[in-house]
């Protein structure tokens, strides 16, 4: 045994000593409470007391001088730290690496998970430091802790660190680094060549064992765009075990259930299927796999969301509404309300995603999405410029442009504001913003700067007309997120204030230059607001990789050469456990006299 | 301060707490109640400092110890009296702070700690031993270090000194992550390396490149002087563009126009060279670029003589062309499949059957197919495309804006040879041709023998038709033949008469005598008149009556059976009365630039004659003639798009336009404008990780679509890395529908090759993408990246040149240092359960 607080000989002194000062307590003599009496009496009592001390009354004093003892000790014996006897590793700094990629969470045919063996090996690794300086990382989270040579700390971060990913990160850095331990599994291979130029001696510390798994490797959906076609989802299913599986798949779209099937899987066999996902329904689209030897649970269920399912309501403020009104009617999934300038309310709240604002301006800026058509002339947006015949000459690669062909569009006169809060990303030749955009946590907003009407332009007649609001709702309503993303560090349309995790958690969001960051380290349907809007963003393992729990790429040599690790948990919270149990119990034996 | 439970489920033993004063209720002992009451607390105490060590509570407490970290960067491309600045600044600061850990570490490839400023300085002297390599800047791994550098339990502070120019590395990645630890980072812009020197910054190229058109491409050259330099971009060994420019200090863009001829993967490389120039490292930058393959044509000429014209211009500009007569229009949508472009030109109405303008269609408004419609003669007339499918897809309607004036004077043979049957089709065909004609219009009829005779003076048809149909009735043979005399009466009625439109119908089926027809009938065409004529019968002078029609500008029929000449009578009428195209000088005038762009109509010669169309309201009009009538129209319709091209684009009316020098440009910018609706069956994406140590990941991604744009599912397409190493065959997983990926790591330094060469798929071009990372990224000595600097300060709450007031003040101090709770609680305990002995024996209440 040694002890992580001290040195073997203090901690066995300050044990002597605590078992001293708990025998002199205890042996001290309670003084009897002071009475007069006669003194025939007081004889006849000090007889009887000497009589009373009988073996059973002398096996009483013992076993209560032996649980205050034992109280004492095991909380002093706490305070050093005992622990198995490690082989001290001398020779400086050093960095712990644990490999926290989801396989790492995978159960092992002998009980336990690979990560409990890693922590346990930590920790093993922790002691055997003995007073050099430890640095503590995980391939997701970079330095957790240290560098220290206080091991409470270190051992208080192990606690706190689980698997989270982090197969595409760097390795930790640390500068005058004698030794670096990387404990791994091997499932995700990951070259050491950038450690070893370092300087430092690379030690693999494997914590394999062979599991039996299957995966949802793969699931995305296909939004057809179009409302007579059918959405659709591509899923691959993958059996990582040594014999065939029979695995359940359930698929949901919101609270109905899609696909419900039982797939039988041969060992090593992977499955792809088309799932159509009906014409319309909910935008949360789940995937849930179950199996009878399925190691690892993080890969089981995948999450898509579709966001052109979900209806959008706009309300268009507008005294001649009459071309957005037939536009609407003919766009599929967009609720319309139709609202005359005199009748807009200053500070309404209404149920609208999108407010459009057709040749007139509140006085106060809306708080939601909102597309401006020709604007009016108010503070708050800008000073306006007007040109006659505009020629749409230059478009930037914008969403709210895509498909829409300048090329088709004559103008005959435009209308904008310019100010810094607008950026143009389609102008006229004289520079004239023709569509601008403007956007931060607050606000989200398009403006067009001609109308519909004959006499500001033909979109009306063109192609390029519902694509081009269709396009402007949607960005403001629903920007894109980005692609289905895996856990790590993701990046941020510019306009995510907050990201709601799936069990209700907010996540950090950092802005970095234009555009916003998030460390998401576990799979699910993110939530992300701002200016305005909502939309989600779909974290999934997907990654065979990861789910192929059943190899490792350690080299047979390097997974011989440490023995399995066995638990190393430590030793003084089952201290003060005992302890607690026997404060406890002996309160009341003490009160009830059965000890004293 | 905050806590952060370690095991929180473990405070659930607090509810075992209260049986401490249960069973103190149930006392036997005899103690005073105060003592009793001291010693149930004392125990209470100590129960609940138990079950709150096992829960390990882990404080974040508040530090005043402070540990600063200087980061410094002293790359190559920062200047070394930065760095010596930097020192300075550094040993400033330490006085102003007087930290209580503070570490100073130098970066460029890698991150190394200094011993102290001197040492820092020592990195960038002309002496310096130590081997640093200065080739590269890497901020991540830097600031990663430095974190790693921060003493525990102290308030955390790292100032960078940096240009901001990483050249590997995930700044990203880094700043998520500190931003997360609440390290802030304050920073200190460094001024560039001066060495007088140019080097080019950046190879701009337009986002699709297409092999044949001109390509401008743009080149940011850096200069820290006034120079004049050369800037040229190559392939391979040939020399695409070059421009001599003149250099001032800072970046100057160069646009270079290049052509590249063949599609696929090219690697370019824009290179400057300036006299003087101290550093050659830097005066190249290669770029990878994707040369989309040849867009392609199908063209159908109805006069495949004079297809060389356009076919050679499309060609030269980058199509692909393959050029057929009409009956090679495919006549199934999938047949167009391999095209992008379908230009139909001056085809008549009847040698397009409906089922194939059906599959034009299909393949157009479905699948994105681009349609161009050329005019002609032959694409009007009796059998034209009014209120045809064919019309339908195009962006005009065959029709006149206006209905013409019109004056025909028909001369007719009624000589002897005439009798019988012929002078009857002649009689027939005369007042079926009067039939189709409008009220509005001017009708002469000339007759003529060996003498002529004006069966009916010109006059309008409407208040006549009876007079007309009696004249007509009243044609009788006799005589011999003489056609001049005849002609040249018409000729001289026709003058006589106001009308846009003057036409002429010769019918004779005999012999005439020799005289200067040729002159007379040109004369009638410089005066906008046309003749044609028509040969009835073996013994008709076919040959004079041919040119008759050729010089006239008008048409010549032969017919061997008198019984098809109605027919030609009422095709002469409708094609005069309503005539489908004009032929006129015209000039062209733009009206909406719009895919124009670039083509200077200043000097686009005249057109010679346009079929006459109505623009659509809803298509655009680029091109009109003076009179306001379109020349090119355009429209997208469906998933495609549709132009006509109002003239013709060959020798006939086009015949000044095809050696004017916009004539390629001109048709090419239309075609490249249809072209592109289409989506493409493969696409290939490399994605490429910012370089981390000496590896980087890469992800090669290809997406498969139908024609209709539907995602392609279930394949399993291979593709070829190349990454410095052999090749190796990657099958791409599919990870969504349509998408598929290849995932590797591979050499940061390497160039990578990605090629899609799945043997079973339909990929023509065998689509290749390359990453070519930038070996002298480090000497191209842009000025500090501010930006990015104020970005790392902003998102880690650090600051912008601090002093030392600000660098100690910070809102992050709060987390400064960590300390478990539990071992105290445990000594709390350890003293309170001796306490507690000690109270159960000594009564202190008592006397």
């Amino acid at each position: 045994m040694s002890f992580g607080a001290m040195a073997g000989w203090q901690a066995w002194g300050l044990l002597a000593l605590t078992a001293g000062v708990m025998s002199w307590l205890f042996f001290l003599k309670v003084r009897a409470p002071r009475v007069h009496v006669p003194s025939l009496m007081l004889w006849t009592k000090v007889l009887d007391a000497e009589r009373e001390m009988t073996l059973w009354e002398r096996i009483r004093k013992m076993v209560s001088w032996l649980v205050i003892m034992a109280v004492g000790v095991m909380l002093m014996l706490a305070l050093t730290r005992p622990a198995p006897s490690v082989v001290a590793a001398g020779g400086g700094r050093r960095l712990i690496v644990i490999d926290s990629s989801w396989s790492m969470g995978a159960q092992m045919p002998s009980g336990g998970t690979r990560w409990r063996n890693a922590i346990a090996r930590a920790r093993t690794l922790i002691a055997a430091a003995a007073g050099d300086e430890v640095a503590l990382a995980t391939t997701a989270d970079g330095l957790v802790e240290g560098p220290t040579t206080d091991s409470v700390l270190l051992e208080a971060a192990l606690d706190r660190i689980a698997p989270a990913g982090g197969e595409g990160a760097d390795w930790p850095r640390l500068a005058d680094v004698s030794v670096v331990h990387f404990i791994t599994d091997g499932t995700i291979p990951r070259s050491t060549t950038g450690l070893e130029a370092s300087g430092a001696r690379v030690s693999l510390e494997p914590v394999y064992e062979a599991a039996a798994n299957v995966a949802i490797t793969a699931f995305e959906t296909h939004a057809s765009g179009d409302p007579a076609v059918q959405s659709e989802a591509y899923l691959e299913l993958a059996n990582y075990s040594a014999g065939a599986q029979s695995v359940r798949l359930v698929v949901t779209r919101g609270t109905v259930s899609v696909a419900d099937a039982s797939i039988d899987l041969a060992a090593g066999e992977a499955v792809r299927q088309i799932v159509p996902l009906g014409l319309e329904g909910d935008a949360r689209v789940r995937a849930r796999i179950s199996a009878r030897e399925n190691a690892l649970a993080i890969d089981d269920e995948a999450v898509a969301w579709i966001a052109d399912a979900e209806p959008l309501a706009v309300t268009v403020v507008s005294d001649a509404p009459g071309f957005l009104q037939v536009l609407f009617e003919r766009v599929p999934g967009v609720r319309t309300t139709f609202v005359a300038t005199g009748a807009y309310a200053k500070a309404r709240t209404g149920p609208e995603d999108v407010l459009i604002f057709d040749h007139w301006v509140p006085p106060a800026a809306p708080d939601k999405p909102a597309l401006f058509v020709s604007p009016s002339s108010v503070e708050w947006i800008g000073q306006l410029r007007e040109e006659r015949t505009p020629t749409w000459t230059t478009s930037q690669a914008h969403p709210v442009l895509r498909g829409v062909d300048p090329s088709t569009v004559t103008l005959e006169r435009a209308r904008a504001a310019e100010s810094d809060a607008w950026t143009p990303i389609a102008r006229s030749a004289t520079g004239t913003p023709l569509v601008s955009v403007a956007e931060s946590l607050e606000y989200r907003r398009v403006m067009l700067g001609f109308g519909f009407s004959e006499a500001e332009s033909n979109i009306v007649l063109q192609p390029a007309f519902p694509v081009l609001v269709v396009n402007a709702i949607e960005w403001l309503a629903r920007p894109s997120l980005g692609d289905q993303v895996r856990p790590g560090v993701v990046g941020l349309n510019a306009v995510v204030s907050h990201l709601t995790a799936p069990d209700g958690r907010q996540v950090e969001v950092t802005q970095f230059g234009d555009g916003r960051l998030a460390r998401i380290m576990t799979p699910g349907l993110y939530l992300a607001e701002g200016g305005g809007m909502r939309s989600a963003l779909a974290v999934n393992v997907g990654d065979p990789q990861v789910s192929n729990v059943a190899r490792t790429s350690l080299s047979t040599a390097t997974l011989a050469s440490t023995a399995t690790p066995q638990s190393n948990a430590p030793w003084w919270p089952v201290l003060i456990a005992i302890a607690f149990v026997f404060v406890l119990v002996e309160w009341w034996t003490w009160h009830r006299r059965i000890t004293v | 301060m905050s806590v952060i439970w370690t095991s929180p489920s473990a405070l659930w033993l607090l509810v075992l707490v209260p049986l401490v004063w249960l069973a103190s209720r149930f006392s036997r002992t005899n103690f005073n109640p105060r003592q009793h009451l001291l010693q149930t607390i004392v125990r209470t105490a100590v129960l609940t400092a138990l079950a709150v060590a096992l829960a390990r509570p882990v404080f974040e407490v508040g530090s005043s110890r402070l540990s600063v970290v200087y980061l410094v960067d002293v790359s190559y491309s920062v200047s070394s009296q930065s760095v010596t600045e930097a020192a300075a600044r550094i040993g400033e600061l330490n006085a102003a702070l007087r930290p209580d850990h503070h570490r100073i570490v130098a970066f460029a490839r890698q991150a190394r700690v200094m011993a102290d400023s001197e040492a820092l300085t020592q990195v960038v002297s002309a002496d310096d031993e130590t081997g640093f390599d200065r080739s590269a800047s890497d901020l991540d791994a830097a600031l990663a270090s430095a974190r790693a550098e921060l003493a525990p339990g102290h308030i955390p502070r790292l100032v960078l000194f940096s240009d901001g120019n990483a050249t590997t590395g995930d700044v990203a990645s880094i700043v998520a992550q500190l931003a997360g630890a609440g390290i802030p980072v304050s920073v200190f812009p460094m001024a560039p390396r001066e060495l007088g020197d140019a080097w080019v910054e950046a190879l701009r190229l337009p986002s699709r490149l297409a092999p044949g058109g001109l390509i401008a491409a743009t080149v940011d050259v850096g200069s820290q002087r006034q120079t004049s330099a050369t800037v040229e971009i190559r392939n391979g060994t040939e020399v695409l563009g070059s421009r001599a420019v003149e250099l001032t200090p800072g970046t100057t863009s160069v646009v270079v126009d290049i052509s590249l001829d063949e599609a696929g993967a090219v690697t370019l490389e824009a290179r400057v060279t300036s006299p003087g120039d101290p550093l050659e490292t830097n005066n190249a930058l290669a770029q990878a670029a994707w040369v989309a393959p040849r867009p392609r044509v199908l063209y159908i000429e109805g006069t495949p003589t004079s297809a060389r014209y356009l076919e050679s211009a499309l060609q030269q500009s980058g199509f692909d062309v393959e050029t057929r007569p009409a009956a090679g229009l495919p006549a199934t949508s999938d047949g167009f499949e391999s095209f992008d472009v379908v230009v139909l030109s001056d085809l008549g109405r009847s040698v397009l059957p409906d089922q194939r303008i059906a599959a034009l269609s299909t393949w157009v408004e479905q699948f994105g197919g681009g349609l161009l419609v050329a005019g002609g003669e032959a694409v009007f007339g009796e059998d034209g495309y009014r209120e045809s499918p064919l019309e339908r897809l195009l962006p005009v309607t065959f029709e006149r804006k206006d209905e013409p004036e019109i004056a025909l004077v028909m001369v007719l043979d009624k000589s002897w040879s005439m009798a019988g049957t012929n002078i009857e089709m002649l009689r027939i065909s005369a007042q079926a041709a009067v039939d189709v004609m409008k009220d509005e219009h001017t009708l002469g009829i000339v007759t003529f023998n060996d003498s002529l005779d004006w069966t009916l003076t010109p006059r309008q048809v409407g208040p006549n038709r009876e007079a007309i149909r009696a004249a007509i009735a009243g044609i009788e043979p006799s005589g011999h033949t003489l056609i001049f005399p005849a002609v040249e009466q018409a000729y001289l009625a026709l003058q006589k008469l106001k009308a846009r439109a003057k036409h002429v119908l010769l019918l004779s089926d005999g012999r005439s005598y020799p005289d200067d027809y040729e002159a007379l009938v040109k004369k009638m065409t410089t005066e906008k008149m046309t003749v044609s004529s028509v040969a009835m019968g073996a013994a008709a002078d076919r040959e004079l009556l041919q040119n008759i029609a050729k010089w006239g500008g008008g048409r010549s029929y032969a017919a061997d059976n008198p019984r098809d000449v109605p027919q030609i009578f009422v095709k002469e009428a409708k094609d005069v009365t309503s005539p489908g195209f004009d032929e006129e000088l015209l000039k062209p005038v733009v009206k909406h630039v719009g895919f124009l762009a670039g083509i200077d109509f200043t000097r686009a010669p005249q057109l010679r004659g346009r079929t006459a169309t109505v623009i659509k309201d809803t298509a655009l009009e680029l091109i009109q003639t003076e009179d306001e009538d379109p020349l090119l129209a355009y429209w997208p319709i469906g998933a495609g798009r549709a132009a006509v091209f109002a003239s013709d684009v060959k020798d006939r009316w086009a015949a000044d336009w095809i050696r004017w020098r916009g004539y390629g440009p001109f048709f090419s910018a239309v075609v490249r404008e249809l072209a592109g609706q289409r989506f493409p069956a493969w696409s290939l994406d490399l994605e490429v990780a910012p370089a981390r140590g000496v590896s980087r990941s890469v992800t090669a991604i290809v997406e498969a679509r139908e024609a209709d744009g539907q995602p392609k599912n279930l394949l399993r397409p291979t593709v070829r890395v190349e990454a410095g190493g052999s090749p190796r065959d990657i099958v791409a997983r599919q990870v969504a529908p349509g998408r598929y990926e290849a995932r590797l790591t591979t050499d940061a330094a390497a160039l990578i090759t990605a090629t899609l060469v799945d043997p079973v798929l339909p990929v023509s071009a065998g689509l290749s993408r390359r990453f070519i990372p930038d070996a002298g990224a480090e000497y191209r000595f842009r000025a500090p990246d501010g930006a990015l600097l104020s970005a790392l300060a902003a998102s880690t709450g650090g600051t912008v040149a601090p002093d030392g007031e600000s660098l100690r003040s910070g809102d992050a101090d709060s987390r400064a240092a960590r300390r478990a709770a539990w071992p105290g609680l445990v000594l709390f305990a350890l003293i309170g359960w001796a306490a507690d002995l000690l109270l159960r024996r000594v009564r202190i209440f008592e006397k």
